[in-house]
């Protein structure tokens, strides 16, 4: 599959616009979940994701074959995104922002299922909202792209023990955010050992 | 609450802890409450985000972002087509501009009055013909595209000149007694 992204993304330099496009079907849910996990609200995901391709069109040419695509691609949108972000008034989030996610379909089938599934999301989406700017990238890129640490600073231009650190910190924030009973009780799954 | 474990908790949910450390780990929270309560919420709290779903993208991006990268080029021909047109008009009045004043110098010298007259009559004439031109720019700008900008791009370059001109004569007022009296209606 990079072989195949490498190829368009050869094609793109030369102006090729629909082998650009393919770049964009690629990487369209992984830009958009990022900038929606970002930014908290359907709107401003879209818009985010729209510039975040933009910008990789226009610096297409300063992209280096040995770095990974997908983490070039995920580096441009988290800085626009975090960008974003400090441009709005403070660092927090309006939580009064509707996540989109709690009236999308689940991948479950029957609707208890569904219900208790966009139950965490909303809630999910709410605690990384309360997240400052910094700490919400490691987050969402450890949770939703099950990167590593040595990725996620390839991605955020960071060390790996900066890295550490963020989502140490991001845990430690999330507990003191969190909205009370939110995710936070103890389930008799959440009582087991470690690992 | 200890923070050197509190680190390492976090290091084993991300599956980073070396197996030495999680032993360590497992070791200190059986022994500390702090630390046992603050281990038990992350793990609830990490089932809760590795259970959330991706948020779907809307399915037409690509048209939307090939549809804004034309907006973007379209707007940086536009930005071209002013700047050109800025530099075009403003060298070409600094050109006419140093014509006009050194012919000035040369015969304006033997005849003050003259000359006087003329700028007076030259002043009044931009200055309608500034008019003018602010009423064309603005048509021409209803329809957008080099000629807008061209348009602009002349009138500003004009109204400056005219500024120029009217600053030089003012300043000559004094010594032309008679385009004082006409600058002064």
């Amino acid at each position: 599959m990079e072989d195949q992204e490498l190829i368009w993304l050869e094609r793109a330099k030369t102006g090729d616009r629909v082998a650009f496009s393919r770049l964009v079907e690629a990487y369209r849910r992984p830009v958009y979940n990022l900038a929606y996990r970002m930014l908290g609200n359907a709107v401003e995901a879209e818009d985010a994701a729209q510039e975040t391709f933009v910008r990789m069109y226009t610096k297409l040419d300063s992209y280096q074959p040995e770095r990974k695509l997908s983490s070039w691609v995920l580096a441009i949108a988290s800085h626009y995104c975090i960008d974003r972000l400090r441009r709005r008034r403070g660092e927090w989030v309006s939580l009064d922002e509707e996540p989109i996610a709690a009236v999308l379909p689940s991948r479950e089938q029957g609707p208890e299922e569904r219900v208790v599934r966009s139950e965490t999301r909303d809630e999910v989406q709410q605690m990384v909202n309360r997240l400052t700017a910094p700490y919400r990238v490691p987050l969402i890129l450890r949770y939703w792209y099950d990167l590593s640490y040595v990725e996620i600073a390839e991605v955020m231009g960071l060390s790996v023990q900066a890295v550490k650190s963020r989502l140490h910190r991001a845990r430690l924030q999330m507990v003191e955010v969190a909205p009370a009973g939110a995710a936070l009780t103890m389930t008799p799954a959440g009582a087991g050992g470690v690992g | 609450m200890h923070t050197e474990y509190t680190l390492l908790m976090s290091m084993a949910l991300d599956g980073e802890a070396a197996p030495d450390e999680i032993r360590r780990l497992e070791a200190h929270v059986t022994g500390c409450a702090g630390c046992a309560a603050m281990w038990t919420r992350w793990q609830a709290l990490d089932r809760r985000f590795v259970a959330a779903a991706w948020a779907p993208a809307p399915a037409n991006l690509a048209e939307k972002v090939t549809a804004r990268l034309a907006e973007r080029e379209a707007q940086k021909r536009r930005s071209f087509w002013l700047g050109s047109g800025l530099l075009v008009s403003w060298f070409a009045v600094l050109l006419v501009s140093a014509a006009a004043i050194g012919l000035l110098a040369l015969w304006g010298t033997n005849h003050p009055k003259e000359v006087a007259a003329l700028l007076s009559a030259l002043a009044q004439l931009l200055s309608g013909g500034s008019h003018a031109l602010r009423g064309i720019g603005t048509l021409a700008g209803s329809f957008g595209g080099a000629t807008a900008a061209l348009g602009f791009g002349l009138l500003i370059a004009l109204t400056g000149w005219l500024a120029l001109l009217w600053a030089w004569v003012m300043g000559r007022s004094r010594q032309w007694p008679g385009l004082s009296v006409s600058a002064g209606k």
